[in-house]
């Protein structure tokens, strides 16, 4: 008796559709009067539609892993001598496969408002499991129909293609599925927003219920995002680990618009201000992450991240976007003007420096946006072609968060409503000095290149610096450590809320991501040379010895791997041994990255080319660079923190005033 | 086919008794389930405002919040729809959805096509190998003898059959892998190398490189007649410039070739091409001479000329000139032998190719 597992998960993606269909419509039709009681049906309609789109996302892997060939998806991503996790991991790294994931997160998300929406009134909840519902048969249908991951091949291939070596990474095989539930996480913040304006209730709870799904989502693309970097840093072989790439700022958009959506969200939830910017927010995370789906499966944008897919595929995907961002934007419009703010708050309160740090997040946002599409514009418009890169960003984005990051211990510190300056400036003023004299000593020790060189650790450490210390002073203020005994300040500390800890955390997250980006940057080494075996190579303080090159079999390539062993005056310091390896399957050569993990600093190591004069050995000194990963996953852990707060897990209803 | 409908409509049904059972459990426990959420929040607000972290006047207006959530859900209870017309809504749209599901299936799905997993085919080839092998293609078969691995390990005629295999499947560098095997269990074969040799070069699309190289050298030591080796080793020469070389690997391969073998054709056409290279070359040659005649004449009357040195080194290069690259490489030493670093520059433009700088 043979199986069908793979045509049962079409069938069950096609269930999905049909589901998220129904939950769609039940919402719609719970619209006539007589029909309330069905918009019930949404709630178990959204569990089976996520159930019937992990049945089928489980039936791609099932495929996967036992390499049927029949699957077209399969036979064109992966090979029988994969290693199972790339094997698994194929599974997303195709636009079909992706998509598939996409779905099943976007409908396990709708599941969860189900699962966890008991304190969220019927009204408000059947709404957002109707968008949610539309936005999944939408982004399903499309799978479906035009990018189906489980299609079948008439003529079976004895072997497949196998997977771009580049993508066979540990790294890598984790980044796309958290990258997703990133994106398609704030799916739930628009699905709630346009929900809101449907009832035309916005108040503080909404708020509430808000942020929670904001920070989930927030931290996944927190994480994804940063593992995307270490990815690109230690695969590619450049020893960067941000290109400003425009499908790496798709990634960034969403982020940035979310971050200053869980600013706003606290304004909202303390002071019933901000409605209005805060629903716009909101609306504006998920448009990002749809935009950013468009820009890497349409074929507009050729990146290492890049699907190459057709137009046809990014036409219907740019008729998704415009869809749902239109009528969710079309229904801001209509409703903005009954969205009056109910809290006042002075000039000088936290409010307002909440308020000026979203606008300088959102004008951080507008400069990323039009450095990604104004080329793509541009080269739709004239046919010529121009690359935007890293000195517009120097000069655009980087002032305008620096500006935002100068604000931040100011805001953490000051009191709602009305806040005196002076004294959050007198506690403030520590470690104002203290950031100051940081930013001297940084610039004249580590900034012996140039002067520009000088400026730019002055001004990272000044606001690296800053905010770390600044926000140590929230934790200061509200557990008076120097000032009363240890016991009560700790007894006070353990009294704080979580996401006091969260917050603290993910601010010093930012700070320690500013000092690791900047001293790595203006500072690290680079030495490249061809060396014979037994041949010596400078870098800084370091010496580098090819001792030996031998060939290792791995389990779908052969590699050449290099050894180095790398002294300084002190004497060994360890052995590096990267790689040139080469994937039979897709005649691919790839080189594999050795790092010597120092405490803070990276050794980085790369076998080139071999030539007459020897083998190509490039070394790079990344001082620093761990903090560049390790601060964005404690913001991530910052979020967690949040997350667990009880505040953010109750929901408290509206006082009543509409809009 | 039926089996897979029975399966299909269990799913189906399992995925709305799902649905219909969240349906009765939130409709039976909202009240509940909602003063649990409050009394946790409220009790929250307190031990919060006993630590000294919430205003005692904000406490309580977040309890009246609470409180009116919780009066709220009690009256999210009031049915608003007939429950007849509910129930018959529910049933009729689970059939829709049902039927709907099964619809569309019938438009992407490939009813009746069964999974096809690796293991589960190899079997299959394995099964039609011990009776009937012919009927197999080259990429089965070589999929097939990869299992007999561990009975034929030590058997240089296995790896040489398995090597064939996987070149005619396009697996060259499989091949070459087993190749090697042959040669080392079977040193003294000229084929295992001449073969060897062979699937490196199609590996490197058709180039052979110094692996490949030496590998046609072997196969030649051992048998001078072997034909890969002399094949090769003609187009090896020939991409080397060395035209006579050459043309006597293939007058040899020919003498040895029987007069009726198809393959005396290819082998022709090889030689065509040799001749029509050779002239082009000699043209080529002729007048690349006659520049660096030129460029050498400029450089002794100007030595100091870094640009120039590199032009002449590369020129040497290209025209294969050991001596007179020997030549060159003296007089940069001598010249420059003060600016090690002109000097090095010199010998890295030289390894650029033209145009690159």
């Amino acid at each position: 008796m043979s199986l069908a597992i793979v045509e049962l998960g079409t069938f069950c993606l096609g269930l999905a559709f049909v589901l998220s269909l129904a939950q769609a419509l039940t919402v719609a039709g719970g619209a006539v009067k007589s029909l309330r009681g069905i918009a019930r049906f949404s709630e178990g309609l959204s569990l089976a539609a996520a159930v019937a789109a992990i049945l089928s996302f489980a039936a791609l892997l099932y495929a996967f892993i036992t390499s049927d060939f029949s699957v077209s998806n399969v036979a064109k991503h992966s090979h029988t001598l994969k290693p199972l996790l790339y094997k698994i991991s194929g599974a997303w790294g195709s636009h079909e496969g992706s998509m598939l994931l996409w779905c099943m997160v976007m409908l396990s998300f709708g599941a969860l408002v189900t699962l966890n929406g008991r304190n969220l009134p019927d009204g408000l909840k059947h709404k957002v499991l109707g968008v949610q519902g539309l936005l999944s048969a939408l982004f399903t249908g499309f799978t479906l129909f035009s990018s189906n991951p489980l299609a079948r091949l008439p003529e079976v291939p004895f072997e497949g293609a196998s997977l771009n070596p580049m993508l066979q990474d540990p790294a890598l095989a984790f980044h796309p599925p958290l990258l997703y539930l990133g994106y398609v996480g704030f799916s739930v913040v628009f699905s709630f927003a346009v929900a809101a304006l449907i009832e035309g209730r916005i108040d503080r709870a909404w708020a509430r219920w808000v942020r929670p799904w904001t920070l989930l989502a927030w931290v996944f693309l927190t994480v994804g995002i940063t593992l995307g970097a270490f990815w690109a840093y230690y695969e590619l072989g450049w020893g960067g680990w941000w290109f400003w790439d425009p499908v790496e700022n798709a990634s960034f958009m969403p982020w940035l618009a979310a971050t200053a959506l869980l600013h706003s969200a606290i304004v909202m939830e303390k002071r019933d201000a901000l409605k209005s910017w805060t629903v716009f927010l909101a609306l504006l995370a998920f448009t990002f992450s749809m935009m950013g789906a468009f820009l890497v499966r349409s074929g507009v944008l050729t990146s290492v991240h890049a699907f190459a897919v057709d137009p046809q595929r990014g036409i219907l995907l740019l008729i998704i976007l415009f869809l749902t961002a239109g009528a969710g934007f079309t229904l801001y419009v209509l409703r903005a003007g009954s969205l009056s703010s109910g809290g006042v708050f002075a000039s000088v309160s936290r409010e307002s420096a909440l308020v000026l740090n979203n606008l300088l997040i959102f004008v951080a946002l507008s400069t990323v946006c039009l450095g990604t599409l104004y080329p793509l514009l541009m080269e739709a418009t004239t046919g010529k072609t121009i690359s935007v890169g890293a000195p517009y960003y120097a000069l655009s984005f980087i002032p305008a968060m620096g500006a935002a990051m100068l604000i931040l211990p100011f805001a953490s510190l000051m009191a709602w409503k009305r806040g005196d300056l002076k004294s959050v400036w007198k506690r403030l003023m520590l470690a104002a000095g203290i950031s100051l004299l940081l930013a001297l000593l940084g610039a004249t020790l580590m900034g012996q290149a140039s002067a520009k060189s000088a400026l730019s650790l002055g001004v990272g450490f000044l606001l690296g610096g800053w905010v770390i210390l600044g926000s140590w002073q929230v934790i200061q203020s509200r557990t008076q450590l120097l000032n009363v005994p240890f016991a009560e300040a700790w007894r006070r500390f353990r009294g704080l809320p979580l996401a006091t800890h969260g917050m603290v955390l993910a601010h010093i997250g930012l700070g320690l991501f500013v000092l690791g980006a900047v001293v790595e940057t203006q500072t690290k080494l680079t030495a490249v040379d061809h060396l014979a075996v037994g041949q010596k190579l400078k870098l800084g303080a370091y010496e580098v010895t090819l001792s030996d090159v031998t060939r290792v079999a791995g389990p779908n390539y052969e590699a050449q791997r290099g050894i180095l062993k790398v002294r300084n005056a002190r004497g060994a310091v360890c052995e590096a041994t990267p790689e040139r390896r080469f994937y039979p399957a897709s005649s691919t050569v790839t080189t594999e990255v050795a790092l010597c993990f120092r405490p803070l600093n990276d050794l980085y190591f790369v076998l080139g080319e071999p030539s007459p004069q020897g083998w190509q050995v490039r070394a790079l000194y990344n001082p620093w660079a761990r903090l560049i990963f390790f601060g964005p996953l404690l913001m991530a852990v910052g979020g967690v923190l949040s997350l667990f707060d009880r505040r953010l897990r109750v929901g408290v209803a509206s006082k009543g005033n509409k809009g | 086919m039926i089996l897979f409908s029975l399966i299909a409509a269990l799913l189906s049904a399992a995925l709305l008794g799902l649905a219909a059972l969240w349906l009765r459990r939130a409709s039976a426990g909202t009240t509940d389930t909602a003063r649990g959420v409050y009394e946790g929040f409220v009790a929250d607000l307190d031990r919060r405002v006993a630590a000294g972290h919430l205003d005692a006047d904000l406490a309580r207006e977040e309890k009246t919040e609470a409180a009116r959530a919780l009066l709220r859900a009690g009256e999210g209870e009031t049915p608003s729809t007939d429950p007849r017309v509910t129930r018959l809504i529910g049933l009729i749209g689970a059939f829709l959805i049902a039927g709907g599901a099964l619809a569309l299936y019938l438009v992407v799905g490939r009813p009746g096509v069964p999974d096809q997993p690796y293991a589960q085919r190899l079997n299959g080839w394995i099964a039609q190998a011990n009776t009937n092998p012919d009927t197999l293609e080259a990429k089965p078969l070589a999929e097939v003898l990869k299992r007999r691995q561990a009975e034929h390990g030590n058997d240089p005629q296995f790896w040489m059959m398995l090597g064939r295999m996987q070149v005619m499947a396009g697996d060259n560098y499989d091949g070459a892998v087993s190749f090697q095997r042959a040669v080392k269990l079977q040193p003294e074969n000229p084929e295992a190398w001449s073969n060897m040799g062979e699937a490196l070069t199609l590996m490197n699309k058709g180039e052979s490189g110094a692996e490949a190289r030496e590998a046609f050298a072997e196969a030649l030591k051992r048998d001078p007649n072997d034909l890969s080796g002399l094949f090769y080793s003609g187009k090896i020469a020939a991409a080397d410039g060395q035209f006579e070389a050459a043309r006597g690997f293939f007058q040899r391969l020919l003498n040895v070739l029987p007069s009726d073998d198809g393959r005396r054709a290819v082998v022709a056409q090889e030689v065509a091409a040799l001749n029509q290279a050779a002239q082009t070359a000699m043209v080529t040659q002729s007048q690349i001479g006659g520049m660096v005649a030129g460029l050498e004449a400029r450089l002794k009357a100007t030595p100091d000329d870094p640009d120039g040195w590199a032009r002449l080194l590369r020129s040497y290069r290209v025209l294969k000139n050991v001596e007179g690259e020997r030549h060159v490489l003296a007089q940069i030493d001598r010249i420059y032998a003060d600016r090690p670093d002109v000097a090095k520059r010199i010998l890295e433009t030289a390894q650029r190719p033209v145009g690159a700088q």
